[in-house]
């Protein structure tokens, strides 16, 4: 195996520890050494979250594992990002998602797991926070034409919003320009079915590979 | 000596309490209410811009001290007001979206508010009540609803939630119905608000206006730091501790300012570990209870009533059930939580099994029981009975006969659950505790009839409700 090759090896090691300082230094090393930045994303970076995504779904890891290595994944983009542009390449994305929780919730924690992991990726992400009201929701979906619209909901008493917007992107006619992923503990398969969604998912990891799949990418 | 159980030194209290107040001082408490972050500012606390407290550690001790050391729950009944002090431990009943019956779970609708009720009013170990939610109602209403489906069925005290500002008053004004006028309310309220803040560090524009509302009316305010440990918490128990003492202790003050001697309940015993694997919040878990008692201890420190919550995560009423309800009752009632609500909970805080209620009864019986503790006395230390009865005797004699009146006491019956032989235990039909706790819920809703409410107070409750429906669908 030639250095870059051992190098880039080592950065999807550290991307599942969690050791984000570890990466930006190989990184920059890579870079320096002329390595391809995209190569460095797909078999540094994206490798390792894959490994995580692996572990965490076998029940292998905590929540703050997880984080951790999104987190240094997310920082090692934002280095690698510009670097890509400088080349004239194009950084494949796999795909686009509004997400947030819905109005008279404030829960956030899973919410904030599943933009982590969905930033590592390869989506890009725009987080509308909690407390969102319906038309929030439905502007941004005109505005910005995601893959994905990402609906989450805690209480058995906000659930029914995840319905309410559904309602709407029908009434408006553009509920076939998006796919709606609804999630949150007071959440299931059964009214996701009901309320005419496109995907539940139980845990970041699910939701990932079920919002790949809605949009025709693996 | 009565037991009690003490997780912390004096020392580690201090420690905690001193935690309290930097956070306080140095990182501060958002409110997000602009009406509140005034009231504050009046009272001499600096707010910024973003609408965060930084409170002088004076300004805590000084407000917290106004708040009182008992709080009374008042009943429909006055016989059945709930006395809330740090020396004694009240029981109440949980609360939930969903009822469980033979292990499925369904919403909980208004008429199982009402039967929910019914079964609190029945069971004597439950001190109060909480609601279970009216979910087959419009949302906005859903509150008016439980509200009245608890006054009609019990006549003691209950655990309110409202939801908004609008919810509040309609329900303050159906509290003024049954104690005849908002005057007599403010000497007796059947109800009282609880608000959480929104770890970490927020009172949320509800909490404040609630707070705010019902100030007035001398409804005691319970107020909860409720965080999730791992999560809105640091992952640790004595930060945890910290992080919602201060939460707490804020709430008291800004109560304290709206109303001075307001009765107020200190609540840090409901605090939620987390799985540190899929991200939910654990009720069941020892974890809680451990805290709950820490809660209890900081509570005490401050000569405030607090409070805990006995739970379980399991979806059925299985063994899992059994265990994590008796750890979760027994660590914070020895730790002299002033109350302990959640009897009859199932599946986190989610839902609620009726048969649950029936075995929690029994599971608080023996909680009761261990607070009781061990009474020596030269009474019970029976020396004349022990040297009548004699070498090889028998104290079921009448020779023992002034030691029968300690039996009320010192023992313990079960109402459901199973200390037959196996033999007559057989011929009972071989069930287990949930079939004859089910079956004891049938009787019981089949039989006994609350007091009822009067006529002409119910007539002005529905027109309270109907008056909401109406401006509701104005505005739908």
């Amino acid at each position: 195996m030639s250095n870059i090759e051992e190098n880039i090896e080592k950065l999807s090691n550290l991307v599942v520890e969690g050791d984000t300082d570890g990466a930006k230094s190989i990184i920059k090393d890579l870079l320096k050494s002329g390595s391809d930045p995209l190569k460095i994303v797909e078999n540094g970076l994206t490798k390792g979250i894959r490994v995580v995504g692996e572990r965490y779904g076998r029940g292998d890891l905590f929540l703050t594992e997880l984080l951790l290595s999104a987190e240094t994944m997310q920082d090692g983009m934002r280095i690698l990002t510009p670097e890509i542009q400088k080349q004239n390449k194009e950084l494949k994305r796999t795909g686009s998602m509004v997400i947030g929780t819905v109005a008279g919730d404030i829960h956030d924690l899973g919410k904030n797991i599943v933009i982590a992991l969905f930033s590592a990726n390869g989506f890009d992400v725009v987080d509308l926070g909690v407390d969102v009201p319906v038309q929030k929701f439905i502007d941004k979906v005109k505005e910005l034409k995601p893959n994905i619209l990402g609906l989450s909901a805690l209480m058995t008493t906000t659930i029914p919003k995840q319905q309410e917007v559904m309602n709407e992107l029908k009434s408006l006619g553009i509920r076939d320009d998006v796919k709606v992923m609804v999630g949150g503990a007071a959440a299931n398969q059964a009214f996701a079915n009901e309320i005419g969604a496109d995907g539940y998912a139980e845990n970041a990891i699910d939701a990932v590979s079920i919002a790949k799949q809605l949009i025709g990418t693996s | 000596m009565k037991p009690i159980l003490e997780f912390l030194s004096l020392d580690e209290v201090y420690a905690i309490h001193q935690a309290s107040l930097e956070i306080l001082e140095r990182v501060g408490m958002k409110f997000e209410s602009v009406e509140a972050q005034q009231i504050l500012r009046d009272a001499g606390i600096e707010v910024d811009t973003n609408g965060v407290a930084r409170f002088d550690p004076d300004i805590v001790e000084e407000f917290v001290k106004k708040a009182p050391s008992s709080v009374v729950l008042r009943a429909r009944d006055p016989k059945q007001d709930v006395y809330l002090r740090n020396d004694r431990v009240a029981f109440a009943s949980g609360t939930g979206m969903y009822v469980i019956e033979e292990n499925k779970a369904r919403k909980s609708t208004y008429q199982d508010c009402c039967n929910w009720a019914k079964l609190n009013d029945y069971i004597k170990n439950v001190d109060f009540a909480a609601e279970i939610h009216s979910t087959d109602m419009p949302l906005e209403l859903i509150g008016r609803y439980n509200f009245k489906a608890m006054v009609t069925n019990t006549t003691k005290a209950f655990l309110h939630s409202s939801f908004s500002r609008a919810a509040i008053l309609d329900e303050i004004e159906m509290a003024a119905a049954i104690f005849g006028g908002k005057e007599e309310l403010r000497k007796r309220s059947q109800f009282w608000s609880a608000c959480a803040a929104i770890s970490p560090l927020i009172w949320s524009e509800n909490a404040c206006n609630i707070f705010k509302e019902t100030a007035p009316y001398n409804i005691p305010a319970f107020v909860e730091g409720e965080s999730v440990i791992g999560g809105t918490s640091p992952v640790t128990v004595a930060s945890t501790l910290a992080q919602t003492n201060a939460e707490a202790l804020s709430g008291i003050v800004y109560n304290q300012i709206l109303k001075k001697g307001r009765p107020c309940i200190f609540n840090i015993g409901f605090t939620h570990p987390m799985d540190m694997k899929t991200c939910l919040a654990l009720h069941g878990n020892v974890v809680a209870g451990i805290v709950a008692a820490g809660g209890a201890q900081m509570a005490r420190f401050y000569d405030l009533p607090s409070s805990s919550w006995m739970a379980t995560d399991s979806k059925v009423s299985d063994a899992q059930c059994g265990y994590e309800k008796s750890l979760t009752g027994l660590i914070p009632a020895l730790a002299r939580s002033s109350f302990i609500i959640g009897m009859g909970q199932a599946e986190f805080t989610f839902a609620v099994d009726f048969k649950n209620l029936i075995i929690d009864d029994e599971i608080v019986t023996q909680i009761k029981r261990t607070l009781d503790g061990i009474e020596v006395t030269e009474e019970t230390l029976c020396l004349e009975a022990i040297e009548r009865v004699g070498i090889g005797g028998s104290f079921l004699s009448s020779k023992a006969k002034d030691t029968f009146k300690f039996i009320p006491k010192e023992t313990t019956e079960l109402t459901v659950g199973d200390r037959n032989t196996r033999e007559k235990w057989l011929k009972a039909g071989s069930i287990d505790i949930s079939e004859r706790a089910s079956a004891r819920v049938t009787e019981i809703l089949d039989t006994h009839v609350p007091e009822p409410l009067d006529r002409d107070i119910i007539k002005r409750i529905d027109e309270i409700i109907e008056k909401a429906k109406k401006n509701y669908i104005k505005q739908e």
